[in-house]
């Protein structure tokens, strides 16, 4: 546990690059703060957090950390989630590996947050800052966690704009494959920039230009600071004649060096056209104009190679991948061009301006334009981003010299500042929450009540519903409850609330209308299905007391193994995402908390049909609606309701042609036909295959009819068989899910080559039919309200069959789903193995 | 499988105890039935594998938690190769501020397969070497039998499930014998027992007594398959009887999970003497293990007192679970010196 003078400041910075591992502006940046940290005198404890694999990027990184930052800075490694034995954990663990989804990113910023919640613990007490790059949204499950009120509660945590992937493909619009993943990217980090306690900057036109297009004026108001951070000079020699370097210095013409790297709003493009035109020019220029630099994509890269004449190969060359030295050595002898479309300061640029070379800049960039810093003709060159005035300029730039240097002395950071005081958060807390409503509803079956009845009694510990204060509602509908009957009676035995909603399902609207008029301010929505963990009541209670600003409030769900009844995976939900509210619905779980008054913003769609949670959470995001998810779990989903349809094209399309008519475009986005995002929007079956068939069971014939039993699971033949037997209808059964079923589907297999064929067919009854009436049904293809029978069907020896069979009117959940088979007329039963492989139940697909 | 703290597998029905706040108690993933007993007891909760090797970072990371959660006492719920390194490690790191115990839940008619008598003579190295404070058992006697033993019985804890949790349905006549395949378990007489107890309607099952349907008429048979959870508690409640009649058991956790949901469960003489006197505890014993046709008699007893007066058996039930956890609560406490 390392000791820090009270006055002290004790500042985090997490990062996935620092110098002197590996290249990278943001390491660079910081390894300087520590340098410079250490050249005052060491006026703050700096503190670094970096991922896991940074350490293993190469075998020596630890000692090579060690060396740079030994007394000046402690280094912090994120564990591996993998090796944290909480259950949170080991869910985000296995969600890392899935990549381009919202599990993934989830869990990298979970990582953060529990190595930042780690280097606390170690250190015996909290850090003052913590600082973000506002690239990769990798704050996402910090700042949720104190918005939550879990965690960092006397920490400031701060964002510094560097460059987020969402201003740079704004300026690269064209050059990439869209996706959901860049939506959850974007998102996560525009979230970091609107919670952050603290933004700071290197430059105001930059800071305005991040404000601007995130739209975030008036949450940055007061909260933005813009402090040049400090410049080392260089360690190259500028002088260098390195070996292997190509020669030119018998020439009388300047050299020009691109040196950024080789991506698309750096605008290598205008440095290698702007060098053609220049050559095409001036022929006899003996200059080159060498791009000395890095990239990853390869096909950009031989683009851009492309844009060279063949004739003009080596007054232009592309040095890739070179060595520092060898690099210092080409920057020793040129023109630096820095054409760049975006930068948030450009240290390069500075460096070679603190070096004395002649430094060209593109005065569209933020950073260099209409800047104190830069000042043309003085100590830079500036052109407006034009291959022509590039060109221009570059031939202005043979006779000028510098007349002065560029200031570099760094402002006192942001933690050093006595003048400077971040305001507090949350600003509009009311510290004020009444009662919570739990609101039950979503009953299919008689059964799916039982169920959830049983979870919900374990939250009378969390609740105070004895005092008054909280109440627990029922939503039942008529359809299947009775005002008198014994589901409503228990209800109200607790002192809960039963009431009876019309129908089968009522409209969305209804039942938006139906919690408006509730009294408590809170409510927290509790579909069948899904099993709080009584944690997180408390959790949401705190969180909306400490923040009257947040209208939604969840956390993730886990999915548990139906088999094992183990932890088997993590969905993730992202909050405040509208541009991956775009196409998917994974911004607040079906089971969260929701303050009243947002409805009377963002009222149900009764348009959605059975999709109105999922319409209106994407609505929420998409209009600023304040929504929180706690990096905890809130509870858990029932297998048999984690395969529900989680949106559709269809939904998806029309949300989006809502935004745009809400934004006054004449184009109708219904015109555009939206990907499905990878957790899919089919809706998928409850499968009972392999073992799961073992629990068949013979209810017709009965009693001991042959040597072997007729129906029995063959592990050697992967089902059940359920043999026919001459004079007789065999029937296996086994009991149905809870819910309601819409169809049932079995694969038949005739698993034996000699055989004359035999004829099967299924059925499905509700729990109390009787035997004579399903063995009359089946005989005859009788269907009633409690029976549904499919046709008969031969199957041949060796052949397979599929029986699709709708059967939403008889089911009532816990059903008895009936295997049958029988030998066809003038059949025999011998080898007839026919093996039923596969059951699949589908459930419910009525969207309205 | 990880180590995991506190999972809500393991925290979901457990009971809250002040005084057990600093008490680890470490059970296996793999091993269900002193897994369950673990999870309802007070104090915290590690599960670590039994097969898959504990690595050098595993340990550490669970030292790190042991250290932040300030736990006092770890108490090792069956014993293997991984908890004997976990134990080395823990001592190794907190030395003699953290008390390690051990709690087996053997009995003797598991001997023959030699790991158990093999985990049993590590542990009495273990403590001869003052690793282990103490070696506690759920098996009554166990200490009478065997030398360096707690003389004392650990009482297990049955599943702390608020009452009507799960509807019990008034006139049922079904039993439930949610038994494993294997002879210990006793599965065959169970059925043909059930089967034969004339109050019995139907016998549900979690396995299918194969063979069994060309002797024996299977008419009363329903196979509901493996259940787990909530699913297994409410096939409990909805039942009149749960029956197991095993050969050889400590304390069948099955038990206590049937008396959780105010259901009743038959078992073979447990023997356990802070019960000597308990009318459930008289009511739900059968010695008929390996007659079925005598067993049923006692099937027809217990089903008999839940058709005549299930209020009285609800409070017999709810009387036992009360002094059951007050007993419970004591040997722990006594055992770890809280």
């Amino acid at each position: 546990m390392s000791s820090t003078p009270k006055d002290r400041p004790v500042v985090c910075f997490v990062t996935n690059e620092l110098y002197p591992l590996g290249p990278g502006g943001i390491g660079r940046m910081l390894y300087n703060f520590a340098k410079h940290n250490e050249a005052m005198g060491m006026p703050a404890d700096l503190h670094f957090l970096v991922p896991p694999e940074l350490m293993q990027a190469r075998p020596d990184a630890a000692s090579v950390l060690d060396a740079a930052f030994d007394d000046i800075a402690e280094i912090h490694v994120c564990p591996d989630l993998e090796q944290v034995p909480e259950a949170v954990a080991q869910l985000f663990a296995r969600a890392a590996t899935h990549p381009w989804t919202l599990e993934q990113h989830v869990a990298q910023s979970y990582q953060f947050y529990v190595g930042l919640r780690e280097a606390e613990r170690r250190r015996g007490a909290p850090f003052d800052f913590i600082e973000f790059p506002d690239f990769g949204g990798w704050g996402l499950a910090s700042v949720e966690a104190k918005r939550a009120g879990l965690a960092f509660e006397h920490t400031r945590i701060c964002a510094r704009i560097h460059s987020t992937q969402g201003i740079l493909y704004r300026v690269e619009r064209f050059s990439h494959h869209p996706s959901n993943w860049l939506g959850i990217l974007f998102d996560a980090e525009r979230h970091l920039l609107a919670h952050a306690d603290l933004i700071a900057g290197h430059d105001q036109a930059v800071m305005r230009f991040n404000e601007q297009h995130y739209g975030l004026a008036e949450r940055w108001e007061g909260r933005t600071i813009a402090e040049f951070p400090p410049i080392l000079s260089g360690t190259g020699d500028m002088s260098a004649k390195d070996e292997g370097v190509d020669d030119n210095l018998d020439s009388p013409d300047p050299d020009f060096i691109f040196s950024s790297r080789l991506q698309q709003f750096k605008r290598p493009d205008v440095f290698v056209r702007a060098a053609v035109a220049f050559l095409e020019k001036h022929p006899s220029y003996e200059g080159k104009f060498r791009l000395v630099s890095y990239g990853w994509d390869d096909r950009y890269i031989a683009a851009l190679e492309d844009l060279v004449p063949l004739d003009l190969k080596d007054r232009i060359p592309f040095v890739l991948n070179t060595s520092s030295a060898q690099r210092d050595a080409y920057l020793s002898r040129s023109t630096v061009v820095v054409p760049s479309d975006y930068e948030s300061l450009c240290l390069f640029a500075f460096e070679a301006a603190q070096m004395g070379r002649k430094v060209i800049l593109n005065g569209k960039c933020p950073p260099f334009g209409n800047v104190e810093r830069w000042r043309d003709g003085e100590n830079c060159l500036l052109f407006d981003g034009s291959v022509e005035a590039l060109v221009a300029v570059m031939e202005r730039s043979k006779d000028w010299t510098p007349k002065g240097a560029v200031e570099t002395k760094a402002d006192p950071p942001y933690w050093l500042r006595k003048d400077f005081e971040v305001p507090r958060v949350p600003a509009r807390s009311d510290a004020r929450v009444g009662g919570i409503t739990v609101v039950c509803y979503g009953f299919e079956t008689v059964a799916e009540f039982e169920q959830h009845f049983s979870a919900v009694v374990h939250l009378e510990a969390a609740l105070d519903t004895a005092g008054g204060r909280d109440e627990i509602r029922f939503l039942l509908p008529r359809a299947l409850f009775r005002p008198q009957g014994p589901e409503v009676r228990r209800i109200k035995e607790r002192g809960w609330i039963a009431e009876l909603t019309s129908g089968v399902s009522e409209s969305p609207e209804t039942l938006c209308n139906r919690l408006k008029a509730l009294e408590n301010e809170v409510l927290f929505l509790y579909p069948c299905g899904y099993e709080v963990w009584p944690d997180f009541i408390e959790s949401g209670r705190i969180a909306l007391k400490r923040d009257s600003s947040i209208g939604l409030f969840g956390g993730h769900i886990e999915l548990v193994d139906p088999n094992t009844a183990r932890s088997d995976y993590v969905r993730a939900y992202g909050g405040e995402m509208p541009s991956s509210a775009l196409l998917s619905s994974r911004i607040a779980p079906p089971l969260t908390f929701v303050r009243r008054k947002v409805l009377d913003r963002v009222p149900f769609d009764a348009r959605a049909g059975n999709m109105w949670f999922e319409v209106f959470v994407r609505e929420c995001a998409f209009r600023g609606e304040r929504i929180a998810i706690a990096p905890v779990i809130a509870g858990s989903l029932d297998a048999l309701h984690a395969n529900a349809q989680e949106t559709s094209k269809k939904i998806s399309g029309g949300l989006m042609d809502s935004i745009g008519l809400r934004a006054g475009f004449s184009s109708r986005l219904l015109a555009i036909d939206p990907v499905e995002p990878p957790e899919g929007s089919a809706p998928r079956p409850y499968v009972i295959a392999g073992e799961g068939l073992r629990v068949v069971s013979r209810i017709h014939p009965k009693g001991a009819l042959r040597e072997w039993e007729p129906v029995a699971y063959r592990e050697d033949l992967g089902g059940v068989l359920i043999h026919p037997l001459l004079g007789q209808i065999t029937i296996g059964e086994l009991r149905g899910p809870p819910r309601r079923i819409g169809r049932v589907v079995v694969e038949v297999w005739n698993a034996h080559t000699d055989n004359s064929g035999a004829e099967v067919a299924i059925a499905l009854a509700s729990g109390d039919a009787d035997g004579k009436k399903i063995l009359e049904g089946l005989a005859q293809g009788k269907e009633d309200r409690q029976l549904a029978v499919s046709a008969w069907h031969l199957v041949e020896p060796e052949c397979r069959v599929r029986i699709e069979l709708p059967v939403f009117g008889a089911s009532a959940g816990l059903d008895r789903l009936l295997l049958a088979t029988r030998v066809p007329p003038g059949g025999q039963e011998t080898n007839c193995h026919l093996v039923f492989h596969r059951v699949e139940a589908w459930f419910n697909e009525n969207l309205l | 499988m990880k180590p995991l703290f506190d999972s809500r597998q393991m925290t979901q029905y457990m009971h809250e105890v002040e005084g057990f706040e600093r008490v680890l108690h470490v059970a296996h993933h793999e091993w269900h039935g002193i897994r369950h007993a673990t999870a309802y007891g007070p104090g915290h909760k590690l599960l670590i594998s039994a097969n898959s090797p504990l690595s050098p970072e595993d340990k550490e990371s669970i030292a790190a938690h042991v250290d932040a959660l300030g736990i006092r006492h770890v108490v090792f719920q069956g014993f293997s190769d991984n908890a004997d390194q976990l134990l080395l490690h823990l001592k190794g790191r907190f030395g003699p501020d953290l008390r390690c115990h051990a709690v087996t839940h053997v009995t003797t008619a598991q001997f023959d397969h030699a790991y158990e008598m093999q985990i049993q003579a590590r542990l009495l190295t273990r403590k001869r070497y003052g690793q282990i404070d103490n070696i506690a058992s759920v098996k009554p006697d166990f200490g009478l039998a065997f030398e360096d033993y707690w003389p004392g019985l650990i009482v297990n804890f049955a599943p702390n499930i608020p009452a009507g949790a799960f509807v019990r349905e008034a006139n049922t006549m079904d039993a439930y014998a949610p038994l494993d395949i294997g002879w210990r378990k006793n599965m065959f007489t169970n059925i043909v027992g059930a089967s034969l107890a004339r109050n019995v309607e139907r016998v549900k099952t979690a396995n299918f007594p194969n063979g069994l349907e060309s002797i024996y008429n299977l008419e009363k048979l329903s196979l509901v398959g493996y259940l787990r959870g909530r699913q297994l508690f409410a096939e409990m409640a909805n039942s009149a009887l749960v029956i197991v009649a095993t050969l050889a058991e400590c304390q069948p956790m099955t038990q206590l999970e049937a008396f959780a949901v105010g259901t009743p469960a038959l078992t073979g003489p447990l023997r356990i003497a802070d019960f000597a006197e308990d009318p459930l505890i008289e009511l739900c014993t059968s010695d008929k293990l390996d007659n079925p046709a005598l067993l049923a008699r006692d099937i027809e007893k217990a089903v008999d007192a839940v058709k005549t007066d299930p209020e009285a058996v609800a409070q017999m039930i709810a009387s036992h679970l009360r002094h059951r956890h007050v007993i419970a609560v004591q040997r722990y406490a006594e055992l770890l010196g809280l």
